[in-house]
């Protein structure tokens, strides 16, 4: 790991993103704009058609085909790029669940990156929340973790099988409460 | 005021009109920078995306194939652009 280094003895459990529904649903802005070019130059075709002479004076433009055909592979290209930085964001943001912190990793954009981890042993409450059909049909929601002795409140939504991941991270918390503390046992 | 309207009467140019430039300005080199600038931030993009790929995934499989995907779609697009400039 490049961000952050194991302790010795620490072993990642689990790695958790949002759910692919939820990011596949961020995608239909882009399909749509995808199709822009094709949806204005039928709506200029219906105008054309509808308005015999304000067609001729977009004809008498004479902007050649391959000049659209340049401006529509630009715009395809643009949409192809942001679905990509979409994607870049959706898989670098995510949280590493260890036996003994989680560590929370927010990609905001390209050279914007925050990396935060808070100990298992100061998980006070976790708390997920499904709502909504689809959120309900494919198992996805928002998990919140508070912790004691930081106002901040450490959350995640869209993530999948939420109240799975609370029993993993409940279990880990107690799994750190049963250890014998063997620090001081020598004295 | 209508001595004002006739003096100017015969410097009157249509607003809509384009201003003619005094230079003649080809498209199809207009098209050729511009498919060059796009070209060069597209790498420094492609770049920058794969940094983040390697050095955030977390040696994920993944990062090959997301980087060779978006670089293989984005060079059938701008294949698909170099036949428009010509």
């Amino acid at each position: 790991m490049e961000e952050f280094e194991l302790e010795p003895g620490e072993e990642i459990v689990l790695t958790v993103r949002e759910h692919i529904l939820v990011f596949s649903l961020q995608l239909i802005p882009l399909f749509i704009l995808a199709f822009i070019p094709w949806i204005l130059g039928g709506l200029v075709s219906w105008f054309a058609a509808a308005n015999p002479a304000a067609g001729a004076s977009l004809m008498s433009l004479g902007i050649p085909a391959h000049v659209w055909h340049f401006f529509i592979g630009v715009w395809l290209l643009c949409v192809w790029t942001a679905a990509f930085g979409m994607f870049t964001r959706y898989y670098l943001t995510v949280w590493v669940i260890t036996n003994l912190r989680i560590v929370d990793i927010k990609q905001h954009g390209f050279f914007n990156r925050e990396v935060s981890s808070f100990m298992l042993l100061r998980v006070q409450d976790v708390t997920t929340d499904v709502s909504g059909l689809l959120a309900t049909l494919f198992h996805f929601g928002r998990l919140s973790v508070e912790t004691a002795g930081k106002d901040e409140d450490f959350h995640m939504t869209g993530i999948e099988r939420p109240a799975a991941i609370r029993d993993i991270i409940m279990g880990q918390v107690a799994k750190l409460h049963t250890v014998p503390d063997t620090t001081d046992g020598g004295l | 005021m209508n001595g004002t309207s006739a003096a100017g009467a015969g410097t009157y140019q249509n607003p809509l009109q384009v201003p003619q430039l005094p230079f003649s300005v080809d498209a199809s080199s207009i098209l050729t920078v511009l498919f060059f600038i796009i070209f060069v931030v597209w790498v420094v993009y492609t770049l920058v995306a794969a940094y983040h790929w390697f050095r955030y995934s977390h040696r994920s499989w993944l990062a090959i194939p997301a980087v060779t995907a978006y670089v293989f779609g984005s060079l059938i697009l701008i294949v698909y652009i170099a036949t428009g400039v010509s």
